[in-house]
């Protein structure tokens, strides 16, 4: 009895794993995500099983670093945009030439790239905090010092305006081309 | 290349051109489904292995998938192969007990 106690919460803990490997995994790898499932149903040991099913998120956590960090030049021009963004906010008396350039910038890299695009949001709107933290110079940020972070709001702004754009530029008329 | 996925193309190389499951790979090779998956999806991506489904013959089971090298892959699974062999050298044997 104790045993079949055990190879059902097994059985469940794998499944609950498979479930959470396919929906980590990206949209082109989940057939490999199925195949490593189908096969599951060939191992007759429960924990031998349940291994399986849990090197399936260890496959999808490897999946999902991939893709997060695989568009490098996108990367290394939000980190510069986020960077000197934060350097015009420090060395200015009011917020708007930040706001501004978080927005645009935002922009820029969601229609430019847009899969993924809240990992522009955080390059351009987490660059700014972590100057501040590393240098230990809060300047204008001293009083308030969660106000630094205020910076993610203008770059998922110019995000989803991002996102817009290139959604009308589908619904544009295109000319044909030679003409 | 990973001494992972020189056992991967091993395998697949010692299976000639029958086509294999992935668990088997993982028992002939030692490896966990969590290290031999990424290493079978970047064989593909490479071009080096072909994958296709094969229907259950039990009901109620799903397809499962099967994988074989290509001929690029068989090529250069022998070069890695040997590679890999000639870079570990002559193998110290083992002391007497």
């Amino acid at each position: 009895m104790r045993l079949n106690v055990q190879e059902f919460l097994a059985n469940a803990v794998a499944r609950c794993l498979n479930h959470l490997m396919l929906a980590l995994l990206p949209s082109d790898r989940r057939a490999w995500g199925k195949a490593l499932v189908a096969e599951q149903h060939e191992i007759t040991n429960a924990r031998e099983r349940l291994t399986w099913a849990a090197g399936g998120i260890f496959m999808s956590a490897n999946e999902l670093m991939r893709t997060l960090f695989m568009d490098r030049p996108t990367w290394i021009a939000g980190l510069a945009f986020g960077i000197s963004s934060a350097f015009v906010d420090l060395n200015s008396s009011t917020r708007w030439p930040y706001i501004g350039l978080l927005f645009t910038f935002g922009l820029i890299l969601t229609s430019w790239r847009p899969k993924w695009a809240w990992r522009w949001i955080a390059v351009l709107g987490l660059s700014l905090p972590a100057i501040v933290l590393l240098t230990n110079k809060w300047g204008p940020y001293s009083i308030d010092r969660f106000d630094v972070f205020y910076g993610l709001v203008p770059a998922t702004v110019g995000s989803l305006a991002g996102l817009a754009l290139r959604s009308a530029s589908r619904w544009l008329p295109h000319r044909p081309a030679g003409h | 290349m990973s001494s992972q996925t020189i056992a991967v193309l091993e395998a697949l190389k010692g299976n000639g051109h029958t086509w294999s499951y992935g668990y088997d790979l993982s028992r002939v090779t030692g490896l966990k489904s969590g290290t031999l998956y990424p290493i079978l999806t970047r064989l593909h991506d490479e071009g080096w292995l072909e994958n296709k489904w094969e229907q259950a013959v039990e009901p109620g089971r799903p397809p499962r998938h099967l994988y074989r090298l290509t001929a690029v892959g068989s090529s250069a699974a022998s070069r890695a192969v040997k590679t890999a062999a000639s870079k570990a050298g002559p193998r110290r044997p083992a002391y007497e007990t």
